[in-house]
């Protein structure tokens, strides 16, 4: 997602959110089509952003339901005082809920072993070999391979190179979708990338 | 040799972000995904959490039967701890009675000095009389 993906997205949230409030408070009184229409309104959104990290049709499905049931109980936790949109509270429970679910994920014994076949191996240990290879081949790396390696990876430093170089979101926005400091994404990024190269380097 | 492995780290970075986002689906893919997710589900799964009992006493009696293994263990080292201190009561009894000034059976006070200073006989027995009529008896004197 480049750039003007990037911006799109903004503007999408900003169109997105005008009405998200009536229909916020209207859900908030009981009104079932109203949140019927939040969920219109902003599911293909969190499927976006549930599909960077799993990339399974049924997983990301499931996500998705769970978030939109987590929203519905906290909508009154909710508050536009807060100084952050609705899109953008939405968007902070669909990271957090990916985010659970990932270490969930871990925790499964048969969730470990990603096994990468021999074939891919010999195509990695190529291309990785390949000094002028990186850039310009590396487009031919299949997602299914990139989802295992990608498996390989700490809940943390999958969910931060995920939004730094997948959403290309920028450190500030999140921080303040995971809660955290600034820094502490810097150095979480930093940890992250040694741990990809680490994983890249048992196939050299 | 540090060159030479920054060079390489960065080519590893490089690397590794194409694969972060080759990691993800196309916008049509997600846009599918997307259209068959059903609200009707999303109901599903609300009203499940709703049937969840996590109010109340019952939401109570569910934390505490989490805790029964653990107060059982608690339980089992008390009462080992119990049998331990109860084996060593002899012991520690006759310190308390030293204490308190009472008398374990068949333990009896000696005169010290006289011929009952090591006897334990009857007649060698010191009651509470026997020091009252001591008492008066200085007194007089």
């Amino acid at each position: 997602m480049g750039e003007a993906a990037n911006k799109l997205c903004v503007a999408e949230i900003a169109s997105l959110s005008a009405g998200d409030e009536e229909l916020v408070q209207a859900a908030r009184e009981g009104d079932d089509a109203a949140f019927e229409m939040i969920f219109e309104r902003h599911r293909l959104r969190i499927a976006r952003i549930t599909s960077r990290f799993f990339n399974r049709q049924e997983k990301i499905e499931e996500v998705v339901q769970e978030v939109f049931a987590k929203v519905y109980f906290a909508l009154g936790d909710y508050s536009r005082q807060r100084g952050s949109s609705f899109a953008a509270w939405l968007t902070k429970v669909a990271i957090n809920s990916c985010y659970d679910e990932l270490r969930r994920a871990r925790r499964r014994p048969e969730n470990n072993f990603s096994s990468v076949t021999e074939d891919e191996t010999l195509f990695l240990n190529t291309r990785l070999k390949d000094e002028n290879a990186a850039d310009a081949e590396a487009t031919t790396i299949s997602r299914d391979l990139a989802s295992k390696l990608l498996a390989r990876l700490d809940a943390d430093d999958r969910l931060i190179l995920t939004l730094l170089d997948g959403e290309e979101m920028p450190a500030a926005e999140i921080a303040r979708a995971l809660g955290w400091g600034v820094s502490r994404v810097k150095v979480r990024a930093h940890r992250a990338r040694a741990a990809l190269r680490r994983v890249l380097g048992e196939f050299l | 040799m540090f060159w030479k492995n920054r060079k390489e780290d960065e080519r590893l970075d490089l690397f590794g972000r194409e694969i972060t986002r080759r990691a993800t689906m196309s916008d049509e893919e997600i846009e599918a995904i997307s259209s068959q997710i059903r609200y009707a589900g999303i109901r599903a799964r609300i009203r499940a959490k709703q049937s969840e009992p996590t109010d109340g006493w019952i939401a109570t009696l569910l934390v505490a039967r989490q805790a029964i293994p653990l107060m059982a263990l608690v339980a089992m080292v008390a009462a080992f701890w119990m049998w331990i201190a109860s084996s060593g009561a002899n012991v520690s009894g006759s310190i308390d009675d030293a204490l308190t000034g009472t008398r374990g059976a068949g333990v009896e006070r000696v005169r010290a000095g006289g011929t009952c200073a090591i006897s334990a006989s009857d007649e060698c027995a010191i009651s509470t009389e026997d020091v009252l009529a001591t008492l008066v008896k200085e007194s007089e004197k």
